[in-house]
């Protein structure tokens, strides 16, 4: 047993109204801890002993251990864990251990360490627990994830994008976005996704990615796959891409006549380092062949797959309204659908997007309180910054702009959350039908889909397989 | 002092509920047509069902059912959060005894019902699932059902450790303080030490 424990130079930590938050830029992991949780692990940010068996702490310390938020201090590699001595190096935000000369051991960690929360907020009120604010009913500091459209420009013309073209204004320059991920570093902000358009269209994405991840951002990538060859793969991989994602609607689509095209890409990337998932938007037509489609990735080595449900246009317009309406889940398809995914999810490892929560209504809230599933986190976990700087909650309630990050910085924005009161007060969401739902809290409902169908933000989710009142949008 | 949430953010959460129920004697030829009834499953003395996914999960109404059928022990984990149910006959006496250490954190502690003629106990708690692999080796699921098959017997002779172990970790801020049992049984200890070391 080492005499001295550091926190894992790969670690990004800062607090929040509940206590804190801990990222593990390596292993993807992210905790949330109360107030003497989060400042016990601000105190191994300087070495020190780890605290004796009756210690209060003590009990914390196998999980930290086990997940490598904790380290030795000598300089040796943990088996099965992260090589520490490659850790202090990567603290996020510039701040290295050894230069953190101003935290006590065991205490509060200094007022430096903590005033890199934005917005000039008191450690002291950061620390404080708001009464009855669990997690899943706060705002946070900074985003966890910030969505970047990095451009609208796009090689395809898939017919349920959610980026409304032709897109108003310049797109975001390099050293804006570079300005943009200063910003982001210093709030504490943990990933970047980084989507479109078709991000590899743009140029300096590289750049963009790499200075993401020497600032501590994790970067990921979504792409639709058909400018990927072994040299694009190779510049993500020096980038310090974590994963990519490729939009997909299985081997024999041939709407977009680029099946083979992405089916190279997927073979290119599972060679590389990089974590692979393909997205999938399950519509009606694709529901029936999904099962189909589900089958052929192991084959094609795919072991990842995330399920999107089509979602409203994000700027409404008569083509995207039509979409909509003729690709919208209803409440048996949303049922069908999780029963294939029940099927198929010893075999791959499925996700579902933030708006199918809703198909998690049987399990204990606790449990997903303890999973950190967040459904419908819009405006208080993560937000999406438009090519032209805009600022709003999610890509599909792109006419709630908060603002735009030309104008103003990036931390006052999203302080204020201008036009996003309903998506932030508790009090507020979700109403109608999702009323009563034991999990309410923790799927948030699929808010645009609540807004499209109620011309409500609070209402409930009439397609849900678990809301099964008659009026979903009576508040 | 804890840990409120741990997500893993890149992998996707490969997560499933798994349910095991152990009979520590044979099924009579009753319990076994009303299992298979039931279930539709062969009725051994271990039955385990696995549920994928985040949406599915047990039957509603099978674990009381099955902890009237015979199986003494069941054992689930879900999300990282293990699950046991003891079912013991119904003994008003020992009941009342237990219900002094009846607590709750996060859906982890320990409850009691009365389900017909048995009572079923509830023992909570989250444990990662590498720590259970330390605690309990190769088949964790096995091994609580080890450690509860030694609790049911201690409780039966009036040893109620195990439930002050429940209280003792997960309970507290109540008027009156349970009263507390001591020396603790070596399998209070052991469910202790796994809890305090999650």
């Amino acid at each position: 047993m080492a005499d001295a424990w550091q926190l894992a130079g790969a670690v990004n930590l800062r607090p929040e109204a509940f206590g804190g938050m801990a990222f593990h830029c390596e292993r993807g992991i992210t905790l949330e801890l109360d107030a003497e949780a989060y400042r016990f692990l601000c105190s191994y940010l300087e070495p020190h002993p780890l605290p004796p068996p009756d210690h209060p702490a003590a009990r914390l310390v196998p999980q930290l251990v086990r997940l490598d938020f904790l380290c030795p201090n000598a300089p040796s590699p943990r088996p099965g864990g992260v090589p520490c001595e490659s850790a202090p190096g990567l603290r996020p935000g510039g701040v290295p251990c050894e230069s953190a000369p101003g935290l006590r051991p065991g205490g509060v960690p200094c007022e430096s360490a903590l005033s890199l929360r934005p917005g000039g907020v008191p450690c002291e009120s950061a620390l404080s627990p708001r009464p009855g604010g669990a997690p899943c009913e706060q705002t946070l500091s900074a985003p966890e994830t910030v969505h970047l459209a990095i451009t609208a420009r796009c090689n395809l013309s898939c017919p349920g994008c959610y980026v409304p073209r032709p897109h108003a204004g310049p797109e975001l320059t390099v050293p804006e976005l570079r300005g943009l991920i200063d910003q982001w570093a210093h709030m504490r902000v943990f990933q970047l996704a980084v989507g479109g358009g078709e991000p590899l269209l743009y140029e300096g994405l590289f750049d963009v990615l790499a200075y993401a991840r020497q600032q501590g951002l994790v970067p990921n990538l979504t792409t639709n796959g058909t400018l990927l060859d072994t040299d694009v793969v190779r510049q993500l991989e020096r980038a310090g891409v974590a994963r990519v994602n490729l939009s997909w609607s299985g081997p024999d689509d041939a709407h977009q006549g680029h099946s083979q095209a992405v089916t190279r890409a997927l073979q290119t990337l599972l060679a590389s380092t990089l974590h692979v998932g393909v997205n999938l938007l399950v519509t009606p037509a694709l529901l029936p062949r999904l099962p189909r489609v589900l089958a052929r990735l192991p084959a094609l080595g795919v072991r990842r797959a995330t399920v999107l449900r089509p979602k409203p246009p994000a700027i409404p317009s008569a083509a995207g309204i039509a979409w909509y309406d003729a690709n919208r889940l209803r409440r048996a398809d949303l049922l069908r659908l999780q029963a294939i995914l029940n099927g198929w999810q010893g075999t791959l490892e499925l996700e579902v997007d933030s708006a199918l929560v809703g198909l998690m209504g049987d399990v204990n809230p606790a449990r997903l309180r303890w999973r950190a599933v967040y459904g419908c986190a819009a405006g208080r976990r993560t937000c999406t910054v438009w090519p032209d700087g805009r600022l709003t909650p999610c890509s599909f309630l792109a006419d709630l702009s908060a603002g735009n990050v030309r104008q103003v910085p990036f931390a006052a924005l999203w302080g204020r959350g201008e036009n996003w009161n309903v998506l932030r007060d508790p009090a507020s969401r979700p109403q109608g039908g999702c009323t009563g739902c034991a999990i309410a809290l923790q799927c948030g409902g699929a808010r645009c889909v609540a807004r499209y169908e109620c011309g409500d933000l609070s209402a409930g989710d009439a397609e849900c397989p678990h809301c099964w009142e008659e009026t979903p949008c009576a508040s | 002092m804890r840990i409120l949430s741990l997500r893993h953010g890149f992998e996707a959460d490969h997560s499933s509920s798994t349910y095991e129920f152990f009979a520590l004697d044979k099924l009579t030829p009753e319990q076994r047509t009303a299992v298979q009834d039931l279930t539709g499953e062969s009725p051994r003395r271990h039955l385990s069902f696995q549920y994928m996914g985040d949406w599915s999960n047990l039957p509603s109404g099978w674990k009381n059912q099955l902890l009237t059928l015979g199986y003494d022990i069941m054992v689930s984990e879900s999300y990282d959060w293990w699950a046991v149910y003891l079912s013991l006959p119904h003994d008003p006496g020992l009941l009342e005894r237990l219900a002094q250490y009846e607590c709750e954190s996060d859906a982890n502690g320990f409850s009691s019902d009365v389900v017909g003629e048995r009572m079923v106990l509830y023992f909570g708690m989250q444990l990662d699932y590498s720590a259970a692999y330390d605690a309990f080796g190769e088949n964790p699921f096995r091994g609580l059902a080890n450690l509860f098959e030694q609790v049911q017997d201690e409780l039966l002779a009036g040893d109620l450790s195990a439930a002050w172990a429940m209280y003792e970790t997960y309970g507290g801020g109540e008027e009156t303080e349970p009263e507390p049992v001591e020396p603790l049984s070596g399998s209070a200890q052991t469910l202790l030490d796994v809890m305090e070391n999650y």
